[in-house]
């Protein structure tokens, strides 16, 4: 004879107990706090991903409490000399409150990602793998917590252990790490946090190696965590033996630094795309939403700098340097060519240019080279030279004095010093903007 | 005093107090900051929790006691002990290891009205749930202090003592408390 399907008696459970509830108020939450900051992660996969990384902060503590709440439920009904009476193993009990609680907190997390995917596919250009194994590691982290909780819950059944194992929660998981991060050179065994620290260039992408070493940790962590829900008494020894062989092993493999340490250059984000209506314009493949909307302005900017001066650049690449962390610099580039930063993303995804600082910065990228050490005083230099090209006081004030000199000078001889400039830049000349900044 | 004393032991008060001393002992090892004290603050104030319901709700009512003042009084006399404890064991009496004394008030009013709250819709066994979510929410690192009045008003267990949205917030959540609490009790 063969009794209900386990898919039926996890269902039965999901709608009986109070996994859809955690499941409900985790998504509901999770996704409110996520939308807060969607240009964060818009027209990015794995920034998005990311993102819910950061978001196990709040998502995490709440499995944890969930799982506690739903652990206490046999003490609270005391029906547990009752259920202890009959023959069916307590095991067989606890393995479907399990994995109600497993399949709700992560159909939770997995609507989160959905529901912002909203503001990332419109515009990416770029569909990284890693995103789907940092998610799957957010994912695997939540089961985690949730089962940690209910062996917590059940072995004290009292209404605080739920709130104080999400504080322990947050504590161990989300701020011992930044304290650490602060004080001291980060160990590895920070990365056994499933919570992201710190942010992600666009440019970067989280190593395959940490994310499949953070899965296997976590998974053992939850093996852990289930071992002890189901556990008779004397074998609560033996159910912690995979959390601790899983750090054992984890801690080895991970690199020290924390998630700094994680992020890895992806040659694969910066390949260039390119839109050749017109001067060709470049953008990386990770930027490609932005393309349509700074188009336009970059075109602007050559035209600008075609019209004051011979040997202007008549093609603009998008740098591939990371604004932040570490990546190989753009190799040195020719007088042709114009290397420019993209301006930041949006919340809708397109390029946010509101702040009205892109045009100029594209301008001074024609007074830029990828040169070590820079040249002294490139940024007012820089600045010196936009000013002068668009005619316009520049908005340091400290220059005032440097441009009022430069425009004092005759007309022949001002172009001549900001052309100086540009081609010492392009040389790498320590002393290319002495002329201007002088 | 008889009737207080078996007041106390029927709503389990003296358990309640041993879990909120413990966790402000162990949270006055931890670097003393605005978030460590909102979720003390929390922590202690869900330890009381259950103590707003009685094991029998239904069966308590009937008894011919006017139980408006008496639930007002316990919720008063919590917030006393759990802002005691608070001052006493973490944020220091003279303000001087981190926050001033009106931030430790705040919160413990406005959490402890938020769980008065939820023991009158959800009922005592769940007074700990909306405490514990706004202040997961409010200790995030993304809703820091902030200019933004939206930010303030998620984020307000952790506003510096200044931020007059915040006190608002925190002190409709304990009028808002006391009056459902005071008037319907937790919920059977």
């Amino acid at each position: 004879m063969t009794g209900p399907s386990t898919s039926h008696i996890i269902r039965l459970e999901l709608r009986r107990s109070a996994a859809a509830v955690v499941a409900v108020l985790a998504f509901a939450a999770g996704t409110a706090l996520l939308l807060t900051f969607p240009q964060g992660f818009a027209g990015r996969w794995l920034q998005l991903a990311v993102a819910l990384r950061l978001l196990l902060m709040f998502l995490f503590p709440v499995a944890l409490a969930g799982g506690a709440a739903l652990g206490r439920r046999e003490a609270a009904a005391g029906v547990g000399e009752l259920f202890a009476s009959t023959p069916r193993p307590r095991r067989q009990r606890m393995l479907v409150t399990a994995g109600a609680l497993a399949a709700a907190l992560v159909a939770a997390y997995a609507l989160t990602f959905l529901v912002a995917l909203a503001w990332v596919l419109p515009r990416a250009g770029y569909f990284p793998l890693a995103a789907l194994g940092v998610t799957a590691v957010g994912a695997l982290a939540l089961v985690a917590g949730g089962w940690i909780g209910l062996a917590a819950g059940r072995a004290v059944p009292r209404f605080v252990t739920a709130p104080v194992l999400a504080v322990l929660g947050i504590v161990v998981a989300g701020m011992v790490p930044q304290w650490v991060m602060v004080t001291r050179r980060s160990p590895a065994a920070l990365l056994l946090s499933p919570v992201y620290s710190g942010s992600l260039d666009d440019f970067q992408t989280v190593s395959a190696r940490v994310s499949l070493v953070q899965a296997l940790w976590l998974a053992a962590l939850a093996a852990t965590g289930l071992l002890l829900a189901t556990a008779r008494r004397r074998t609560v020894a033996p159910a912690l033996l995979p959390a601790v062989l899983g750090a054992a092993v984890a801690v080895p493999l991970l690199p020290p630094g924390g998630y700094a340490a994680a992020a890895a250059y992806d040659p694969g984000a910066v390949e260039l795309v390119c839109d050749d209506a017109g001067p060709q314009v470049c953008v990386t493949r990770v930027h490609a939403g932005l393309l349509p909307d700074i188009a336009g302005p970059v075109r602007a900017a050559l035209a600008t700098l075609a019209a004051t001066m011979p040997g202007a650049p008549v093609r603009a690449v998008e740098t591939r340097r990371p604004a932040y962390g570490t990546g190989p610099a753009d190799p040195p580039h020719d007088a042709a060519t114009l290397v420019f930063a993209a301006p930041p993303t949006g919340a809708d995804g397109r390029a946010d240019l509101r702040d009205g600082s892109f045009p100029g910065l594209v301008l001074g990228a024609a007074w830029e080279q990828s040169c070590d050490p820079a040249p002294a005083d490139a940024f007012d230099g820089r600045e010196l030279a936009v000013a002068w090209l668009t005619g316009t006081a520049p908005p340091d004030a400290r220059l005032a004095g440097a441009y009022a000199a430069l425009r004092a000078r005759p007309e022949d001889e001002q172009r001549r010093l900001v052309l100086a400039a540009r081609d010492g830049v392009l040389a790498c000349r320590p002393d290319a903007f002495a002329g201007l900044t002088a | 005093m008889r009737w207080l004393r078996l007041y106390l032991r029927a709503r389990r008060v003296h358990q309640a107090l041993a879990v909120a001393v413990s966790v402000a002992g162990l949270a006055a090892l931890l670097p003393a900051n605005v978030r460590v004290a909102a979720l003390t603050a929390m922590l202690a104030v869900a330890a009381f929790g259950p103590t707003l319901g009685a094991a029998d709700e239904a069966l308590e009512r009937t008894g011919a006691v006017p139980w408006p003042p008496r639930r007002a009084l316990h919720l008063g006399a919590v917030a006393l002990l759990v802002a005691g404890l608070l001052v006493a064991l973490v944020v220091g009496p003279d303000s001087a290891r981190f926050e001033p004394l009106v931030v430790a008030l705040r919160d413990v009013a406005g959490l402890l009205g938020l769980a008065a709250l939820g023991a009158a819709v959800l009922g005592a066994a769940h007074a700990w749930v909306a405490p514990l979510l706004w202040t997961l929410v409010a200790v995030l690192p993304l809703l820091g202090p902030s200019a933004d009045v939206r930010v303030q008003v998620a984020a307000w267990p952790v506003q510096p003592a200044a931020t007059t949205s915040a006190l608002v917030c925190a002190l409709a959540l304990a009028a808002a408390g006391l009056v459902a609490y005071s008037v319907r009790g937790a919920r059977a």
